[in-house]
């Protein structure tokens, strides 16, 4: 059993990286909010979403957090009336991403908040780390 | 970040330097003594120190090609600083110690 103190950086680590993922993944989904098909009534760019699950970590006896998987959201797309554009259908309609400004801001903010978090406690534990020990100097 | 890697090395010289102290002038075991002496230990918390000191080392230079992310850099170098705190606050203690000794009166 690894020390407590160490084992509390190391699962923080882990949520850095988690949140990191999560943070790549609301950009994509940013960055693609406007992608569309290129032929006539082709699928545009689907959001993603991304879950986690705990990993138990036998060395160190400890439940890390991890990536679960990149998934696909399956609401449906955002129709607009475009004939002009290559990606129109017959009727003219062109198909939009399924992606929300309003939800992907809210996500970004929440990540945001996360790391913050799991920062917070890589500090703490460094600091308690460093007051321990400041007990053999004195 | 290359002076933190020039850091680091010579704060790896300066660890082995300690440990090579240490075991070429180890404390004379007692015959009943079967625990691991503190000479023992004390190598073995530097060679740790050692291990950790490089482990930051090699993170430290595959982040500075880009192949190791900052997170996982700064986690290596975290940890390489706690155990070597680790190391200099035990050597510290044991230095007062035998000094503690040497200024005993006869």
């Amino acid at each position: 059993m690894i020390d407590g103190l160490k084992a509390a950086s190391r699962i923080a680590g882990s949520g850095l990286a988690a949140q990191s993922v999560r943070l790549r993944v609301v950009s994509e989904n940013l960055a693609n909010a406007n992608s569309t098909g290129q032929t006539p009534g082709a699928e545009p760019y689907q959001r993603k979403t991304v879950t986690f699950k705990g990993e138990m970590n036998r060395a160190l006896g400890v439940e890390l957090v991890k990536m679960d998987r990149l998934g696909k959201d399956k609401s449906p797309f955002r129709l607009e009336f475009e004939p002009g554009h290559p990606a129109a259908d017959e009727s003219g309609f062109v198909k939009l991403p399924n992606v929300r400004m309003m939800i992907e801001m809210a996500d970004l903010r929440e990540a945001n908040r996360s790391y913050e978090a799991n920062l917070a406690v890589i500090r703490q534990t460094r600091e308690l780390t460093r007051m321990t020990l400041d007990l053999l100097r004195s | 970040m290359a002076d933190q890697i020039a850091a680091l090395s010579s704060l790896i010289d300066e660890v082995k330097r300690v440990q090579e102290a240490r075991t070429a002038a180890p404390v004379a075991p007692t015959a009943e003594s079967q625990s691991p002496s503190f000479a023992q230990v004390l190598a073995q918390v530097s060679l740790d120190t050692v291990g950790a000191l490089r482990t930051a080392e090699v993170s430290a230079i595959e982040g500075l090609h880009g192949r190791a992310s900052t997170l996982q850099v700064v986690e290596a170098i975290n940890q390489a600083e706690q155990a070597l705190s680790t190391a200099v606050a035990v050597r510290d203690k044991a230095v007062q110690a035998y000094q503690e000794i040497s200024r005993m009166a006869i």
